[in-house]
């Protein structure tokens, strides 16, 4: 198995139970002053969940390897790691299923207010998605659930039943509530609509390329159930979001519940039922092809694209792509659809490049200064020098020149939360892996080489993942509220540098 | 010794990460920048205690009992760019200021409110003002109007001061320290005087005499 690949499944499965276990945690302390039942039951899930962090651990070494620069474990371990991740996962998802509570869902209207959606998600989505590519005017409600789309889809039957289909819903996973690098995946209505739209009103050229993609897709018996609106939709998430779709998909599609419970059965044949990125193979190569089209490629996607590409080659997976013309064509056309303005494009991934260093160092990443301080700290020696030059005294000369020029310099503008959340995806990928290995490190160490671990070391590894989650998430959610309000004090509705 | 105005901004630019003065965001340097301070903004959470079923805090209860007490009875108020939040006469509130701040090991800080507000009967700290050197994330306020008119207070809004003071390196920075509370936090954090480790001594102490009777 892959390594690279393997480690990205195994920091988000780690992380999704880091998450659990911190939420549990939290409900618990109010269960116990509540309920008490409710106590019984959130205590029982913490006992499965303590059992699931065993497991895992119990694997430390293998991990430990997994999770370094510069260890390897045999072909056969890795399989076997890679089977336990997939039944952790699905065990997780029961967890999640209890814990889902019904009344969780928030409305969010795009048009006349943020209705009751934290204002983190809502200032984030009013960025990606405007109103100016809004597909119509309709209510949109996410609904916090469980691991897997089941919740969505029975509500989404009932509203049928009762023809009230332009109620849109988004889903989020009761993990990923506070972690804005999910809230990707809440633009999917708005972005299905847009698809369905284009695909309404779509120009000669555009039916052209739909149709001859439609074709591809029926010859492949692998493809079944993909649509070309899928297709699509994906296509205008990358332009709209860059590297964070990709990576958001990935995560999703890698650990997709009904990937394992329903739709895995084709996957289980080939694999043994193991996690496989067979699933998402087909869409993979498009998206990753759409990202080096809108220039807004990133190593560390490059990195992962490839390593998903050896691991279908060591797993004989038989899956032909679309045409690399169709592709192209395709990226052409959905460019259209989205104008550049409302894009991410490749000055926004620069920024979030730099960003990234600001979050690796705890730093809030709201707003950065156009002039770099070295260039302000020039102006500043340039400025003194040439007091001295008109026959000041060095001290004099020091506290005498005008100050509001150089001040106006430092002066710092607002980020988009597209580009903060795209600067959380490429830290996490980058460094999800070493805090994984950090706190299994620190907290399993002594039961290396064959000693005892104590039996609290698991969740002690775990919770402190959690902790580390959690800083990341709050630096990101409040970036993005302290970057909108700084656009209304710089009297800028639009991002200023878009 | 007092940082003036173009010391602060020096030490922003500095070129060693260590020495560098962080404030940010600077949305309107010009403003905010004056002869031996910066102006700080306020933020948009706010921490209300909520009194009407809370008789008193039992400072030596079990420290995960005070702290559910804690957020039991504190009330998130979280205010939108353009609204504002009502500070009433007579009224306490925890806030935190929207600039997220580095101080260098070798500086410390005081946090002072701006006399505009000062004339209305803002104060912005009870008692606690002061900044350690390698204080990490955004400050808090303890706001209170002492005025008899209500108070609405729009976030981004500067309502107080940070000055510096040079110090020689300190070798024991706040996030360092054994029982620091409020390092690195981003939002508005409510008391966590449960976990100061003379409570624990004051409990211990309680047990043991309960025993001995």
């Amino acid at each position: 198995m892959e390594k690279t690949y393997l480690r990205f499944v195994c920091v988000e499965v780690m992380e999704r139970m880091a998450r659990c276990d911190a939420l549990l945690a939290k409900l618990a302390t109010t269960a116990a002053h509540g309920n008490r039942h409710v106590l019984d039951v959130i205590q029982g899930l913490q006992a499965r969940l303590a059992v699931l962090e065993g497991k895992l651990i119990e694997e430390r070494e293998l991990l430990s390897a997994l999770l370094s620069d510069t260890g390897n474990a045999p072909a056969q371990d890795r399989q076997a790691l890679m089977r336990l991740l997939s039944l952790s996962y699905q065990a997780l998802c029961q967890i999640t299923q209890v814990l889902t509570p019904l009344e969780a869902s928030q409305m969010v209207s795009s048009r006349t207010n943020e209705g009751d959606i934290q204002p983190e998600i809502y200032f984030f989505l009013k960025d990606a998605l405007p109103e100016a590519i809004q597909p119509e005017d309709s209510i949109c409600t996410v609904v916090v659930g469980s691991e897997g789309k089941t919740a969505q889809a029975q509500i989404e039957e009932t509203l049928c039943a009762l023809q009230l289909q332009q109620v849109q819903f988004a889903w989020l996973s009761i993990l990923q509530q506070d972690n804005p690098l999910a809230w990707v995946s809440l633009s999917e209505p708005a972005l299905k609509g847009l698809a369905g739209q284009a695909i309404q009103k779509a120009d000669k050229a555009l039916a052209s390329v739909l149709k001859q993609i439609t074709q591809e897709l029926e010859k492949d018996a692998g493809r079944a159930g993909l649509e070309t609106a899928t297709i699509l939709q994906h296509a205008l998430g990358l332009r709209i979001f860059g590297p964070a779709y990709y990576f958001q998909l990935t995560a999703q599609s890698l650990l997709s519940y009904e990937s394992i419970e329903h739709g895995g059965e084709r996957v289980a044949k080939r694999t043994g039922g193991q996690l496989s990125p067979e699933a998402f193979a087909i869409v993979e190569n498009a998206l990753f092809y759409g990202l080096n089209h809108f220039n807004v490629a990133h190593n560390q996607t490059v990195i992962l694209h490839e390593a998903g590409e050896r691991l279908l080659k060591e797993q004989n997976a038989k899956t032909t792509m679309l045409s690399q013309s169709l592709l192209a064509d395709l990226f052409k056309a959905s460019e259209k659809l989205i104008q550049e303005r409302f894009a991410f494009n490749a000055k926004h991934l620069e920024r979030a490049i730099q960003l990234k260093e600001r979050l690796a160092e705890g730093i809030l990443l709201s707003s950065a200064s156009v002039f770099p301080m070295s260039e302000v700290a020039q102006a500043f020696d340039k400025a003194a020098k040439e007091q001295r030059g008109q026959g000041e005294s060095e001290e004099a000369a020091e506290g005498s020149f005008p100050i509001y020029p150089l001040l106006s310099m430092t002066t710092e503008y607002p980020h988009t939360p597209r580009e903060i959340i795209n600067a959380g995806w490429l830290h996490k990928v980058e460094r999800g892996g070493v805090w994984a290995f950090a706190a299994l490190q620190e907290e399993t160490s002594q039961g290396l080489g064959g000693q005892k671990l104590s039996a609290a070391a698991p969740q002690v590894a775990y919770q402190k993942l959690a902790g580390l989650f959690s800083a990341q998430d709050h630096l990101l959610a409040k970036s993005i509220e302290t970057a909108e309000l700084h656009r209304v004090l710089l009297c800028t509705p639009e991002p200023a540098r878009a | 010794m007092i940082l003036n105005e173009r010391q602060i901004l020096e030490r922003m630019m500095d070129p060693n990460p260590e020495r560098r003065i962080i404030i940010t965001p600077l949305i309107k340097p010009e403003e905010q920048f004056g002869p031996t301070s910066v102006d700080l903004r306020l933020g948009t959470d706010f921490q209300v205690m909520q009194r009407t079923n809370l008789t008193h805090l039992d400072l030596v209860k079990d420290p995960a009992e005070l702290q559910y007490d804690v957020q039991k009875h504190m009330k998130h108020v979280k205010v939108k760019p353009t609204e504002p939040f009502v500070l009433h006469p007579g009224e306490f509130a925890l806030a935190s200021t929207l600039e997220f701040v580095r101080i260098p090991l070798d500086l410390a800080a005081r946090l002072e409110g701006r006399s505009t507000w000062g004339r209305l009967g803002l104060q912005i700290h009870a008692t606690a003002g002061f900044v350690d050197p390698g204080f990490v994330g955004a400050l808090t306020f303890e706001l209170s109007n002492v005025s008899n008119i209500p108070l609405p207070l729009y976030p981004g809004v500067r309502i107080s001061q940070l000055c510096f003071f040079d110090s020689t390196r300190t070798n024991l920075p706040y996030a360092e320290k054994r029982f620091t509370k409020y390092s690195g936090k981003t939002t508005t954090a409510s008391s966590a005087f449960f976990r100061d480790p003379e409570y624990q001594r004051i409990r211990q102490a309680r047990k043991e005499m309960e025993y001995s009777y």
